[in-house]
C-alpha cells in the first residue's frame, strides 16, 4: 500500500509528519475494514465515507482518479464508484475537499473512509493555486516550491532554481567557475542540511558543486524548511532543511524532454521517462547533458567568462509496491564532470604560462529506501534507508592542486507508531553514518575518517486543531569528537483560523571541510594554513514565524514575518581579511547570524501574484583581527517577484510572465590593496549597494509544449574589478575569489519542453 | 539606491496597479449555489467566471456556493449565471440547457446525484 511510501517520509521529515500521521490512521481505518475479494475483472470499484457527528456516511463527488493519469471518476451519492481499470496505473487517489487524500494500491474492492482535515501536500491540484505556498497548519516554517514555481527560474540546476525565492540567496563562489553557492539566514548554504528525495546529500566534498549536480528540470518540488530541522534527518540542519523531490514513476508525465541554451554558449539537454515493468515495480531513468565549447570573454578581462564543459547526469529509480504493507524505492545515480577555465588561451592539457584551471568529478551514488505497515490498531510502520556515495574529484586551479575522495555509507532504520491516540505519535531510530575523506591541498594532508553511531526519539503531539508540537532529541557517538546531543522543539499555535504563529529551537552539528566548504578561495594565489584537518562546528538555532492569511480587495493574500537566529558555539572560521592568505581557525568568542524577514504576498488581479519581501542580516564574527561583520553579507535586501498569467485556452495552451527584481544591499568586504569600493569612516571597504532584474516569458501552446525566453541581469550590473591582479596570474596578489555582484552582464536564454501524459 | 529607496519605489508601484484596479469602480461581493460535484467542476467554473468585471471567485464543493466580487457597470449577476450555464452548469437561478449539460466530462454530471 502506498501509505508505505508515508512510512519513509514520516521517518524522514518532521515536517511531514502529521500530514502522514493521518494517511496513517486513514490507512488504519482501511485496514480494520474487511477487505471483499471480487472475482478478476476489468472494472475497479469501492465505497467512500466520511464520519459526521459519529456516524460514517457515503460521500458523494469524491474524486477518484488513477495515481500519475489524468483519467478518474467521481463517487455517486452513496459514495460508491466504479472504474475501468488503467493500464499505466494501479494505484488510486482519493480526494475531496477539505479531507486529506489517499492515495492506496487497488486490490481488489474496498471501503475507505477518508478524514477530515486541510490538505498539507496536495496530491494532484487541479484548480490554481499559488506555485510557492505557506502552510498555515504544520508546526515547522515550511515553504513548497513545486515544479510550476521552478519553471520560472529556466535555469538549470538547483543551484539556480532559487531566483524566484526570497528566503534563499544564491551568488556566485568566484569570478571563473561560474559555481553558486547559497545562503539561508544569512549563513552560507553548509549550515542548511540539504536532502535527496529525504536521503541527506550535498555534504562534504560536494557542498558547493553538488548543487549543481540536480538539474532543475527533474525536481518535482522543494520543501524548504527555516530554524532547526527534524532529528530523524540527522543532527547536521543548523539554519534549516531543503528537500528535493525528484520526479518519481508516479510523477505524472510519461516522458518529458528540455533542451535549454543560452548566449554564453551553454547548452543542456533533460530527458526522463517512465515504465510500468509489472503490477508491483514502476521505474525511471533522467538523463541530463550539460555541454559549453565557446570560450567567451565578454567583461574583457582577459578571462573566459564561463567554463568550457561536459557534464553528465543520470539517474535511475524503481519504486515497488506491493500488497497492502510493503513499499520500496532503490536509485542509482551517476555523475561525471569536466571543467576548465581560467585564461582565454587555457588549453585542457595545461599551459606553462597561462593560468587555467581544471576539474574533474565523478559520483556514483545509491540509495534504497524500503517500508512496511503493520496491520495494527496502532498505525505503526517500519522503515530503512540505506545510502552510499563514491565521490572523486581533482581540482587543479594555477599552481595548486585539490584532489579528494569521499566514500559515505549512511544507514537509518526508524519505527513509528501512535501512543494512546492519534493525538500522540512517537518515531524511534538509530543511525550509523560513515565518512571516509582522503583529501590533499598540494602538501596539505586533510585525510579524515568518521564514524557515527546515533540514537533519536520524536514525539508529536497534536491536541487540538489549535496547537501542534514536535519534540525531538537525538544523541549521537561520534568518532572523533564524542557525544553529540541535538535536541529539537518546534511548536505551533494558531491564533485564529488566518493566523498562526510557529516556534523553533534546536541545534545542529557538522564537521568543516575547510577547503571543500570553500572552494571558491581556490580561484586565487592566496596560501592556505589550515589549523586541523577534524573540526567540528556547532550551533544552536532559534526562531520565530508569524503567518497571516486574508484578503485584500477580494483577493488572497499574506504576510509572512520571521525572526531567526543562529549563534555558534564551535564555528571554523574561514579568515581572508589578510590578503594573499587565508586562514582556517577554530572560533574563540562568538558567531552569529540574526535575520529578521517580512514577506507579502497578493493576487493584486486574477491570474496575477506579487511577492514583496525586505531581510534585515546581521552577522558576525570574532576574527583574529577582532569582530567584524561576515564578508560578502548584505544587511539589506529587497526582493520583489511579479507573475502574470494568461486565461488558458481550450487546449490549455496560454501565456506566463515573470519578473524578479532583488536589491543587495552594501556588503563588507575583506581587505585588499587593490579594492577599488568605497570606503566607511572607519576604514572598512563595502560594495555598492545594487539592483538585479530577472525575466522570463514561456509560450505554453498547448498542454505539454512549451518554450520559454528570458533574460538574467537585465539591469546590466556587473562588479568592475572581479579578478585582482588579472593580468599577473601568477603573482600572490592574484584573486578571483571576491565576489560581491554579477561578473556577467545581461545574458539571455531560449529554451523548449516537451511533455508526454 | 539604497535600501529605503527600494522599498518606497516597490510600494509605490504597487499602489499604482492596486489604485487603477481598485479605484475605477465599486465592487459587489455575492454568493449563489451552483451545481458541481467534483474539483474538475470547481476549475470549470473560476475559470468560466474569470471574465472581465470579475474581481474574484471561489467555488466552494462541499456547499456547491460560489463566492464573486464583482462590478455591476461591468457585468450583472444574470449575465454570470447565463456564463456558468454555458460551461453547463446549472444555479440557483437558471439552468442550462441539455445541450449544454451533455457537454460536461463523465465525471461531472451533477445531475445523476441530484436527488438528495
Amino acid at each position: 500500500m502506498s501509505n508505505m511510501i508515508a512510512c519513509m517520509a514520516v521517518a524522514n521529515t518532521a515536517r511531514m509528519k502529521i500530514i502522514e500521521l493521518i494517511r496513517f490512521s486513514t490507512a488504519l481505518l482501511l485496514l480494520s475494514i474487511p477487505l471483499q475479494s471480487i472475482a478478476q475483472s476489468n472494472r475497479t470499484s469501492g465505497s467512500i465515507f466520511v464520519m459526521e457527528d459519529g456516524k460514517k456516511m457515503g460521500l458523494p463527488g469524491a474524486s477518484v482518479i488513477w495515481a500519475g493519469t489524468t483519467s478518474g471518476t467521481t463517487t455517486d451519492i452513496q459514495g460508491k464508484f466504479e472504474l475501468d481499470k488503467h493500464a499505466d496505473s494501479d494505484s488510486l487517489l482519493i480526494s475531496y475537499t477539505g479531507y486529506q487524500s489517499v492515495k492506496m494500491k487497488y486490490e481488489g474492492s474496498f471501503s475507505l473512509t477518508l478524514k477530515a482535515g486541510v490538505e498539507l501536500k496536495g496530491v494532484d491540484i487541479i484548480s490554481r493555486e499559488s506555485s510557492t505556498a505557506l502552510f498555515l497548519l504544520d508546526p515547522l516554517n515550511i515553504q513548497r516550491i513545486d515544479s510550476r514555481e521552478l519553471r520560472k527560474a529556466a535555469c538549470c540546476n538547483l543551484s539556480e532554481s532559487f531566483e524566484t525565492n526570497a528566503s534563499i540567496d544564491a551568488s556566485f563562489t568566484d569570478a571563473i567557475t561560474g559555481t553558486r553557492q547559497i545562503k539561508m539566514l544569512g549563513l552560507s548554504g553548509r549550515y542548511s542540511q540539504i536532502l535527496k528525495d529525504n536521503i541527506p546529500n550535498i555534504r562534504g566534498l560536494s557542498t558547493v558543486y553538488g548543487l549543481g549536480y540536480i538539474p532543475g528540470d527533474w525536481i518535482s518540488d522543494i520543501h524548504i524548511s527555516k530554524g532547526a530541522g527534524s532529528v530523524t534527518s540527522g543532527y547536521e540542519s543548523m539554519t534549516g532543511e531543503i528537500n528535493v523531490a525528484i520526479k518519481d514513476p508516479d510523477f505524472p508525465e510519461k516522458a518529458h524532454f528540455n533542451l535549454y541554451g543560452n548566449q554564453g554558449g551553454r547548452v543542456e539537454f533533460n530527458a526522463n521517462s517512465k515504465w510500468k515493468v509489472s503490477d508491483y515495480w514502476s521505474t525511471i531513468t533522467l538523463g541530463h547533458a550539460e555541454i559549453n565549447q565557446q570560450r567567451m570573454d565578454r567583461n574583457g578581462d582577459g578571462f573566459m567568462d564561463n567554463p568550457l564543459k561536459k557534464d553528465y547526469v543520470l539517474r535511475n529509480q524503481w519504486k515497488f509496491s506491493a500488497k497492502k504493507h510493503w513499499e520500496g524505492q532503490y536509485a542509482i545515480n551517476y555523475l561525471q564532470q569536466d571543467e576548465s577555465s581560467g585564461q582565454m588561451d587555457f588549453q585542457r592539457e595545461g599551459h606553462p604560462n597561462l593560468w587555467g584551471l581544471r576539474l574533474k568529478a565523478d559520483r556514483i551514488e545509491a540509495s534504497a529506501k524500503t517500508g512496511y505497515v503493520f496491520d495494527d490498531t496502532w498505525g505503526s510502520s517500519f522503515g530503512s534507508q540505506f545510502s552510499y556515495e563514491s565521490y572523486s574529484m581533482i581540482l587543479a586551479a594555477g599552481l595548486q592542486t585539490f584532489s579528494g575522495t569521499q566514500n559515505t555509507f549512511r544507514g537509518n532504520i526508524l519505527y513509528h507508531t501512535n501512543l494512546v491516540s492519534e493525538e500522540h505519535g512517537l518515531t524511534v531510530g538509530v543511525t550509523l553514518l560513515q565518512d571516509d575523506y582522503d583529501m590533499e591541498l598540494d602538501s596539505i594532508n586533510l585525510d579524515r575518517k568518521e564514524q557515527v553511531f546515533g540514537g533519536y526519539a520524536e514525539y508529536t503531539w497534536n491536541p487540538s486543531e489549535r496547537f501542534s508540537s514536535i519534540l525531538g532529541i537525538r544523541a549521537d557517538e561520534h568518532s572523533i569528537f564524542g557525544t553529540m546531543y541535538s535536541p529539537r522543539l518546534h511548536l505551533r499555535y494558531s491564533l485564529s483560523e488566518n493566523i498562526s504563529l510557529k516556534g523553533a529551537a534546536g541545534r545542529g552539528y557538522r564537521t568543516a571541510n575547510p577547503v571543500t566548504d570553500n572552494m571558491g578561495l581556490l580561484a586565487s594565489n592566496r596560501s592556505w594554513n589550515i589549523q586541523s584537518p577534524s573540526m567540528q562546528e556547532s550551533a544552536w538555532n532559534l526562531g520565530l514565524n508569524l503567518t497571516y492569511k486574508f484578503r485584500i480587495d477580494y483577493r488572497d493574500a499574506s504576510i509572512a514575518v520571521d525572526a531567526y537566529s543562529t549563534q555558534f558555539d564551535q564555528a571554523v572560521v574561514i579568515d581572508y581579511e589578510t590578503p594573499e592568505k587565508v586562514s582556517v581557525y577554530a572560533l574563540t568568542g562568538q558567531s552569529y547570524s540574526n535575520t529578521g524577514q517580512v514577506e507579502f504576498a497578493w493576487e493584486v488581479m486574477r491570474r496575477t501574484d506579487i511577492r514583496l519581501a525586505y531581510r534585515y542580516t546581521r552577522a558576525e564574527t570574532d576574527y583574529a583581527s577582532g569582530r567584524a561583520l561576515q564578508p560578502f553579507n548584505p544587511e539589506h535586501r529587497g526582493f520583489f517577484n511579479i507573475a502574470y498569467e494568461t486565461k488558458k485556452n481550450e487546449e490549455e495552451g496560454q501565456w506566463k510572465f515573470d519578473a524578479t527584481l532583488q536589491y543587495i544591499g552594501e556588503q563588507r568586504l575583506p581587505f585588499h590593496d587593490l579594492q577599488t569600493v568605497h570606503a566607511k569612516n572607519n576604514g572598512e571597504a563595502f560594495s555598492p549597494a545594487f539592483l538585479q532584474l530577472h525575466g522570463q516569458v514561456s509560450k505554453i501552446f498547448k498542454k505539454g509544449l512549451e518554450a520559454y525566453l528570458g533574460v538574467e541581469n537585465a539591469t546590466n550590473y556587473k562588479q568592475k574589478n572581479p579578478i585582482y591582479s588579472g593580468q599577473d596570474p601568477f603573482s600572490v596578489s592574484f584573486d578571483a575569489s571576491q565576489i560581491w555582484a554579477p561578473v556577467f552582464g545581461t545574458m539571455g536564454y531560449l529554451g523548449l519542453r516537451w511533455t508526454f501524459f | 539606491m539604497n535600501i529605503k529607496n527600494f522599498i518606497k519605489t516597490s510600494f509605490f508601484a504597487l499602489l499604482l496597479v492596486v489604485s487603477a484596479e481598485a479605484f475605477a469602480q465599486k465592487t459587489v461581493e455575492t454568493s449563489f449555489k451552483v451545481d458541481g460535484i467534483c474539483q474538475m467542476c470547481e476549475a470549470r467554473i473560476e475559470k468560466a467566471v474569470d471574465v472581465k468585471g470579475v474581481k474574484s471567485a471561489d467555488y466552494d464543493l462541499d456547499s456547491h456556493t460560489l463566492t464573486i466580487a464583482y462590478s455591476p457597470k461591468q457585468i450583472t449577476e444574470d449575465q454570470i449565471h447565463h456564463i456558468l450555464n454555458e460551461v453547463g452548469h446549472d444555479t440557483e437561478k437558471s439552468t442550462c440547457s441539455d445541450e449544454q449539460y451533455d457537454r460536461l466530462h463523465g465525471c461531472c454530471k451533477y445531475r445523476a446525484h441530484e436527488n438528495h
